[in-house]
């Protein structure tokens, strides 16, 4: 039997999470004929999910349906999970990087007494079939490659949207369905609610403006949201501009905030701090506007632009205006 | 009812303003903590903070837990100012290059030992330099409790139950718990208040614990770097893919030439 390659399915409000599908198509990358690609699959109601996994990759999935399961909690699922490793003893698992990964992957690492590396933006084999984590380092512009070479399982979550998405119609495979025994219940769960999210205007804009703590009046503000609508883009910013009160945390972009990657990304006011960039820098092209020459936004930026922004958005504006036909 | 017994677990971390390509060792993958001013991890603040007004309803105890250089000690009042009414510090060179396994164990094994019947213990959901959220989860299983990660509204119930909300990216999910329980908190649990000129009088008569692996006796296997199964391999810099192109000229030529490079680009779709 071939080693395995395990990516826990994440499901939400009954559909699978985006990284989930991600993750079980760069698995079948890594696997060649080396190993096998295994769903673990935990919920209520399963049977929707079986053809989309096979289809994003999976070779197999391994089920397990209880009411109690309905939604994440960190009393049951990893004991589930780490009860099917020690059954069928995966050599790799994968789990997206969401808030739920991040809760489960360090607890079953944690009860198999093993690794866990936490948000990869990178993962694959070497030539000797080390399974190299590459995260990004804290704070500067650097990468880390972390190895977990004595330890099983190897442990990862992975960053949601690095790796694209496979689909093959094709594709088929087996399931098992599993009996496991449920742990006690420790936390009494009420209710699972799901918020609109209001930043999808930002995730899905082409062209996103945002703005810092350099922008600091209601005129500013109002011309980079008119800047925003003449390029048919979002409006985003900083977190001092959410602290301010000029934009909605919805919009705050950066690592605590949304990750974006439009075509074209402007920033106005915006020292360039690394908290902030990491949720920009997958932009096709950044643009910088900035009144100090030595803001490290610039090193960041394909195009600057030194000068304060009262002078700068102004002719743009205008530009827009007159060749409206152009663009 | 004795109240509360609440652990709160505070990392020191490098102030984002000193982080630069020498705050990190190249060939360790290490922090070069020991040369910077540290200072409390944000959402450290936000637990403290949850811990305090627990503490108002609930009574009970808090005390806060740190693993670290020992230079922190004098940094550990700050800690006391901001509602501990003790601090524990866990240091000694055997504990260092740990990973959150290690440093989850180290952190478990001194509340075990040191703080007898917690009902809580509060963690801040990820730390600014480490940042990899594992800490709190990875020290509920070593203490054997439930957990709820990325908390953002909790309150203690005169029945004796925690109810809470675990943040989700596009929702939450609500729970009931009674304790022993660890959280993690986020930052839209509270605001914290900064301490008043009592409370960094009171903290002066608070005690700093100093612990060393001599009062822990752990296993050599499982704590610092010979007890993290993680391991830094190499640290490399992606090329930048940015063109850095500063714009020169005046304002409007500036703006002229920067829509035309977006146009032969094809930013604009023609
Ligand atoms: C745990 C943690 C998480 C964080 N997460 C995020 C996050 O997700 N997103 C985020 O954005 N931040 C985040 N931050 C904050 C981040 O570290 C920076 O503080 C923040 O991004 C800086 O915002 P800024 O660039 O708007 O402000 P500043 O750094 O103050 O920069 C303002 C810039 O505006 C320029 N300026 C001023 N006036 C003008 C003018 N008239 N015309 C042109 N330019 C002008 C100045 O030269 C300066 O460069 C986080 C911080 C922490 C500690
Ligand atoms: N060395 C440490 N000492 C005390 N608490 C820690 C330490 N490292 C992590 N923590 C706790 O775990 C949380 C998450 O840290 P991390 O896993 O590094 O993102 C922090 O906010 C602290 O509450």
């Amino acid at each position: 039997m071939k080693p395995e390659i395990w990516v826990f399915i994440e499901t939400r409000w009954g559909e699978i999470m985006a990284v989930s599908i991600e993750l079980i198509g760069q698995a079948r990358k890594l696997a060649l004929q080396n190993y096998e690609v295994a769903a673990i699959l935990t919920g209520d109601n399963l049977n929707p999910f079986f053809s989309p996994l096979f289809e994003a990759g999976a070779d197999k999935i391994y089920a397990f349906a209880h009411p109690a399961l309905a939604s994440y909690r960190n009393d049951l699922y990893p004991n589930l999970i780490v009860q099917l490793a020690n059954k069928y003893k995966p050599a790799v698992i994968f789990v997206g990087a969401t808030t739920v990964g991040r809760d489960l992957a360090p607890a079953v690492a944690a009860l198999l007494n093993t690794g866990c590396v936490a948000d990869c933006c990178q993962v694959y084999f070497d030539a000797k079939g080390e399974l190299l984590q590459i995260v990004p380092a804290f704070g500067i512009h650097a990468m880390a490659t972390i190895v977990t070479p004595n330890h099983w399982p190897k442990i990862a979550t992975v960053r949601p949207g690095v790796f694209p998405k496979l689909k093959d119609v094709s594709r088929t495979g087996k399931i098992e369905y599993l009996s496991l025994s449920l742990p006690p219940e420790r936390l009494i769960f009420h209710e699972a609610t799901r918020e609109t999210i209001y930043h999808s205007s930002l995730v899905e804009a082409s062209v996103v403006v945002a703005g810092g703590s350099g922008i600091g009046s209601q005129e500013g503000w109002d011309m980079l949201q008119e800047l925003a609508m003449l390029l048919h883009g979002a409006l985003g910013g900083t977190r001092p501009a959410v602290d301010d009160g000029w934009i909605p945390e919805s919009q705050m972009i950066g690592q605590s905030g949304q990750i974006i990657r439009p075509d074209l990304y402007i920033a106005v006011g915006i020292s360039g701090d690394m908290q902030h960039m990491v949720g920009a820098q997958d932009a096709k092209v950044i643009v910088a506007i900035n009144k100090d020459k030595r803001a490290p936004i610039f090193q960041q930026a394909d195009y600057g632009i030194v000068g304060d922004y009262k002078v700068i958005i102004p002719l743009m504006l205008n530009f827009l205006k007159n060749k409206e036909e152009v663009f | 009812m004795p109240g509360l017994q609440i652990a709160v677990c505070v990392k020191f971390v490098l102030d984002p303003k000193d982080v630069s390509e020498e705050s990190i060792d190249s060939a360790t993958g290490i922090i070069n903590r020991a040369k910077y001013k540290l200072v409390i991890n944000p959402l450290d603040k936000h637990a403290l903070f949850a811990a305090r007004q627990l503490q108002k309803v609930a009574g009970g105890v808090v005390t806060a837990v740190s693993m670290g250089p020992p230079s922190i000690a004098e940094d550990l009042t700050e800690i006391l100012s901001l509602g501990a009414d003790h601090a524990f510090l866990l240091s000694d060179s055997l504990f260092a290059g740990a990973d959150t396994l290690a440093t989850s164990y180290t952190l478990a094994c001194g509340i075990k030992k040191f703080i007898s019947n917690f009902d809580l213990i509060l963690c801040g959901a990820k730390s600014l330099d480490g940042s990899t959220a594992q800490v709190g989860p990875q020290l509920a299983i070593h203490l054997g409790v439930p957990c709820v990660t990325n908390v953002s509204a909790l309150s203690w119930q005169q029945n004796g139950f925690f109810n809470l909300r675990m943040k989700l990216e596009d929702g939450y999910l609500s729970f009931t718990v009674k304790p022993p329980v660890l959280f993690t908190v986020n930052r839209n649990l509270n605001t914290p208040q900064p301490p008043t000129l009592m409370d960094i009088v009171m903290a002066r008569s608070k005690k700093v614990t100093v612990i060393s692996n001599q009062d822990l006796g752990l296993d050599l296997n499982h704590v610092g770097l010979a007890g993290s199964p993680t391991r830094f391999k190499d640290m490399f810099y992606p090329p930048s893919k940015r063109k850095r192109e500063l714009l020169s000229g005046l304002p409007e030529e500036m703006v002229n030439t920067l829509f035309q490079e977006l146009r032969t680009k094809g930013i604009f779709g023609q």
